[in-house]
């Protein structure tokens, strides 16, 4: 059941990417009730984890590095995972009425869905290099979703930035959990949690701990690595909502709770994180007054709240921790209603402008209250829940202990930033809500229903909190405060009330100061002329620009867009690195004696080298030369041929064959006139290096034949019909022994094929040489009718190749090859068009297809518990045919065939495509 | 049966080495893909057919049934093709060609 | 016998070969070109077949299938492309 907890969203959001035409509704529904299924298990676990249990569950993974996944729920644990899924549910709700008509839905919600699972792995993962692997995942889906309107150039830049540095923190916070493992011994969460004192005392303890914070803070948007998240505002505010103010970014400080039985404690961590929580807290308060952006604003305010959890979770006192956990919630839940009372604002009115907006009060009163009602939370007014955790935090300020100065200086800048964000509160309120009507783009009114419904139950939430404490929150409280601590809680008890001192003297002053420095900044109307920029931008900017200068200056040296040039590199290089064995070389070269030649092999050596030569000699005139390279191809085959491996041989051919076809439809693009002679000097030294390289690969061939030694040769095919199903040696070794390898090959061949069809999908090329045809080939009956009577026949050849690949040469890649062949007939023969008409598939689709049927095969390993890409040979009896020896490596096989094939036909069909457009004009 | 098919292959060798001088010395591209098609798949069909007879096995005579059947169907095609590529190439009128139909097809 | 066969259909294939290569690099028009591809791909279906009796092993010939499809697509590609060709204007890949 933990496992169906954590593969809820992922398979929400697979769904979705699966499903051709979702509509908002269909999308919202899906992943809302993968948030709500997910919701319920929780509750139907909630009583184990009440009751002070920790659930487990493992599975493995990789175990040769440590990792494991390993689902771990524990009070700390049960109680972020509640939030995500709460939180995403009521998301979700808004999201679909948010959405403009033309945003497509399902990207949104499969985009969302991935994120809510990425979430709830940080969560529960209970194995470091898990909890890394979701962090990242929460990184690049942010980075989706902050780009989803991808035509918008400062979505592009934000989305930019945020994944630059949260991807930067990962990857410190990598290091750092590696240090940690290589401490504890293992990345398992509960030893690591167990080793605190082990942890810490020992000589590493500073750069893990530094490296980890780093993570942390850059995910956590602490200072310095605050700037990113004003910009993350360019995404839909759905996202805003759930991301960036109530779940991503939280991830931070969740894993500061998470590891603190770790790592907290000492005085680095004291000085470190209370120091950046303050500076935090105080920059991102004093920026919020001085923004014009209403969800800016909003922003600046999260960076400053995160600044005070993290502050409390630098002051380490038990009492400070429970402070932090409540603080979580509590923005949490005022924080994403504000986001979504600006986006309804900015629904409706159109903008989110300040400066632009006003007295909407009139217009929209129910959105209006709720947002007041939230802004007081944010403010720390009394009976709200940002009170009561606002009276912990400087409850804690005040018991805290260390040097003189920074012991005042913690509550006195805490109380500035209380006057701060009472101010921002204000202007939030005022400036938006009440005041003269401003000139927003649309007639302002109360949005649909359902929209506002999350936010009605958000604010209800912190009424509730607020007011009745103990009866709403004090289990959760303490359910997580456990879970942090893993041991017993400090003694506290939540009310409104505690008596006249001086938490509550410091609210009031914050509550008093805040409001008359609004007033102030309003009456002069200084808070809408300073527009704060972040020096944070500029300076990231500029790193950025730096690297691709950089970047650009290595590039312009190496790639000069000549093939001579990166031949040249090429060759030089092989060269140099392949030459270095044989400086020392002992050995004679052979150690078997030499054998007779046959006339086949002579004769086969004279074609290939005659075909070599014509090359060589002839390459200006391109037909001549194409033609003879084919050769070439063919005499390599036969050559296969006679050394008895007629897979490969057949192989070669086709690739050969297909090459060639691709070749003569590019000829047409090039141009007649050769580019210019290389001078003398330039002549000679490519020859060089040619002729060393053809050397050396001949040295190297030659040794391989004729010195034998025990290869993995022996062991494949002794084990090849027993374990691996299959009398084919190399086929088994292509999609069994090796089939990782091969998911690879078919992957870069996937992607070859997909650059191809980016590349040529909106080109238009002229016909260089001279014969441009104006027009499609002379028709020929006798050609086509030859063409529609193969066709069939291919096919079935094709079939057949792929059906007896296993035993007798075939195989998927040979099937993919000739079937290709067969349409690629059909192409010539009948013309581009033609075909295309009759054979319109999305051929990327199927590419896609393939790939997944080859993952799939691997990851079905998985479900018998073994590891990736395990085959199995079943026996099947079936019912009327009798009994039939399978094997798993089929459906390997199959995603190869797919991916080649359409691979092929995209390439085809691309060059068509070209072709067409010039014939056109 | 053995001399049969000895006979057979040589005979198809001596004709494969027949087309081949054939394309060398033909004046004319468009007499040259004559050499090259006809002459050539009599040369496979008598190598199969010897082929054939001298290993009978069935697996064998499947095959090369199938590279026969093939060959044969298509490379008159081929021929075809060929020969209208050498009237293009070298631009020789085809006026007085009889076309299907009795009309005049495009060029 | 049967050595005697292959011997033979070997050195035919060769010398057929050795032709078309002739006609392939002199031949003056591109037709020419095709035609002794034509010739060539024609003795390396021969060669297959060879290897074929030799051995006696019928995966030759499943190369040998392999080759007359390739042979068959490739003339005709080939003849196909010239066949673009505006009457007698040239060639396609020859410098003018």
């Amino acid at each position: 059941m933990l496992f169906a907890l954590i593969a809820l969203p992922f398979a929400a959001a697979l769904a979705l990417m699966l499903a051709p035409r979702a509509g908002r509704n269909l999308s919202a529904w899906t992943v809302g009730l993968a948030a709500l299924a997910g919701l319920a298990i929780l509750f139907v676990l909630a009583p184990a984890v009440f009751g002070g249990e920790v659930l487990r569950a493992r599975a493995p993974w990789i175990e040769a590095i440590g990792l494991e996944f390993f689902i771990r729920i524990d009070g700390w644990a049960w109680l972020f995972a509640f939030l995500v899924l709460g939180i995403g549910a009521l998301i979700v709700l808004y999201a679909r009425w948010y959405l403009a008509p033309e945003d497509p839905p399902r990207r949104f919600f499969a985009y969302l869905a991935l994120f809510m699972g990425a979430m709830l792995g940080i969560t529960l993962a209970g194995n470091l290099l898990l909890l890394i692997v979701f962090w990242e995942l929460t990184s690049i889906s942010s980075f989706l979703l902050i780009g989803f309107w991808g035509r918008r150039h400062e979505a592009r830049a934000g989305a930019r930035m945020a994944l630059a540095v949260t991807g930067g923190g990962g990857l410190a916070l990598l290091a750092g959990v590696l240090v940690i493992g290589h401490i504890v011994g293992s990345y398992d969460l509960d030893l690591v949690l167990a080793s605190g004192e082990l942890i810490r005392s020992h000589p590493l303890y500073v750069p893990a701990l530094v490296l980890v914070l780093l993570g942390a803070f850059a995910k956590s948007a602490q200072f310095p690595f605050h700037f990113w998240l004003p910009h993350a505002m360019a995404a839909p505010t759905p996202v805003s909502a759930y991301l960036h103010s109530a779940t991503m970014v939280k991830a931070g400080v969740f894993l500061l709770a998470r590891l603190h039985p770790a790592l907290a404690g000492s005085t680095e961590w004291l000085l470190i994180v209370s120091a950046i929580g303050l500076s935090t807290l105080v920059l991102g308060a004093v920026a919020a007054v001085f923004q014009q952006d209403l969800k800016g604003l909003l922003a600046y305010s999260t960076i400053s709240h995160l600044g005070l959890i993290t502050l409390l979770f630098g002051l380490g006192s038990p009492l400070a921790v429970v402070a932090g956990v409540f603080h979580i919630l509590n923005h949490a839940t005022f924080k994403a209603s504000l986001f979504m009372a600006a986006g309804i604002i900015d629904h409706e009115t159109g903008t989110r402008d300040l400066r632009r907006l006003g007295g909407l009060y009139a217009a929209m009163p129910i959105t209006g209250t709720l947002a007041i009602v939230a802004s007081l939370a944010m403010a720390g007014v009394p009976l709200l829940n940002g009170f009561l955790s606002k009276e912990m935090f400087l409850a804690e300020t005040l018991a805290f202990e260390s040097w003189p100065s920074y012991q005042l200086a913690v509550p006195v800048l805490a109380v500035f930033a209380g006057i701060c964000s009472v101010a921002y509160s204000a202007r939030f309120v005022h400036e938006t809500f009440f005041g003269p009507k401003g000139h927003p783009p649309k007639t302002p009114h109360e949005p649909p229903r359902l929209m506002r419904v999350p936010v009605e139950i958000l604010v209800v939430l912190c009424l509730a909190v607020g007011i009745l404490p103990n009866l709403v929150v004090a289990d959760l409280l303490a359910l997580g405060a456990g879970g942090v601590l893993q041991g017993p809680l400090p003694d506290y008890h939540l009310a409104i009330w505690h008596g006249f001192n001086w938490p509550l003297a410091m609210s009031a002053i914050s509550l008093a100061g805040g409001l008359a420095l609004y007033a102030i900044l309003h009456r002069r109307g200084i808070a809408r002329r300073i527009d704060l920029l972040s020096r944070g931008k500029i300076a990231f900017e500029g790193i950025v620009a730096a690297l691709i200068g950089l970047a650009q200056r290595v590039t312009r040296t190496l790639e000069t867009g000549r093939i001579q040039g990166y031949l040249l590199w090429l060759l030089a290089f092989i060269l140099l690195v392949g030459a270095s064995p044989f400086v020392d070389l002992a050995a004679p070269l052979s150690t078997k004696p030499a054998q007779p030649a046959g006339p086949m092999a002579v004769g086969l050596w004279l074609l290939i080298v005659a075909g070599a030569l014509t090359v060589t000699v002839a390459y200006r005139r391109r037909l001549v030369a194409v033609i003879a390279m084919g050769i070439v191809g063919l005499g390599v085959s036969l050559v296969f041929a006679l050394l008895s491996a007629p897979d490969l041989a057949l192989t070669q051919l086709l690739v050969d064959m297909v090459t060639t076809v691709l070749l003569l439809m590019a000829l047409r693009y090039l141009p007649a006139i050769s580019p210019p002679e290389p001078e003398r000097l330039a002549r000679w030294r490519d020859g060089a290096i040619a002729v060393a390289a053809g050397l050396g690969t001949t040295a190297i061939v030659y040794m391989v034949l004729t010195r034998p030694h025990p290869s993995i040769a022996e062991y494949i095919l002794a084990t090849t019909m027993s374990e691996a199903g299959g009398a084919n040696a190399v086929n088994t070794v292509i999609v069994d022994y090796r089939g990782f390898d091969t998911l690879g090959e078919i992957t870069v061949f996937a992607i070859a094929g997909i650059v191809i069809y980016a590349l040529l999908d909106r080109v238009r090329l002229t016909a260089l040489t001279p014969f441009a045809a104006k027009g499609p080939a002379p028709h020929s009956l006798l050609l086509n009718l030859c063409a529609q009577l193969i066709l069939p026949l291919a096919v079935a050849v094709s079939a057949y190749l792929f059906l007896r690949g296993h035993n007798a040469p075939g195989g998927g890649f040979i099937a993919g090859l000739v079937l290709a062949i067969a349409l690629i007939l059909q192409y010539i023969a009948a013309g581009s068009e033609w075909v295309d008409e009759r054979l319109d598939h999305d051929w990327n689709r199927w590419i896609g297809a393939g790939l997944l049927a080859a993952a799939a095969t691997g990851i079905g390993a998985f479900a018998f518990a073994h590891p990736f890409l395990t085959s199995s040979t079943p026996h099947v009896h079936l019912p009327l045919v009798g009994e039939i020896h399978l094997a798993s490596a089929m459906g390997f096989d199959t995603g190869v065939y797919l991916v080649v094939f359409a691979a092929c036909l995209l390439m085809l069909a691309m060059l068509g495509k070209v072709s067409r457009w010039e014939a056109r004009d | 049966m053995t001399a049969l098919a000895t006979l057979l292959i040589a005979l198809g060798a001596v004709i494969l080495v027949i087309a081949g001088w054939g394309v060398v010395t033909l004046p004319d591209a468009l007499s040259r893909q004559h050499a090259a098609t006809k002459a050539g798949t009599l040369a496979l069909a008598m190598i199969a057919f010897g082929a054939f007879v001298a290993i009978p096995a069935d697996g064998f005579g499947v095959r090369l049934a199938l590279i026969l059947g093939f060959l044969v169907a298509t490379l008159p095609v081929a021929s075809h093709l060929l020969a209208r590529a050498a009237v293009r190439e070298q631009d020789i009128p085809t006026d007085d060609v009889p076309r299907i139909g009795g009309s005049r097809a495009p060029d | 016998m049967i050595g005697l066969s292959i011997t033979i259909l070997v050195a035919g294939a060769i010398v057929a070969s050795g032709f078309a290569m002739y006609r392939l690099v002199a031949g003056p028009t591109q037709a020419d070109r095709v035609v002794a591809l034509d010739i060539l791909l024609a003795a390396a279906i021969a060669l297959c077949i060879a290897a074929a009796l030799a051995t006696a092993r019928t995966v030759f010939l499943d190369v040998a299938v392999g080759l007359a499809l390739v042979a068959f697509v490739a003339t005709i590609g080939w003849a196909r492309l010239i066949e673009q060709a505006p009457r007698g204007r040239g060639t396609p890949g020859a410098p003018r």
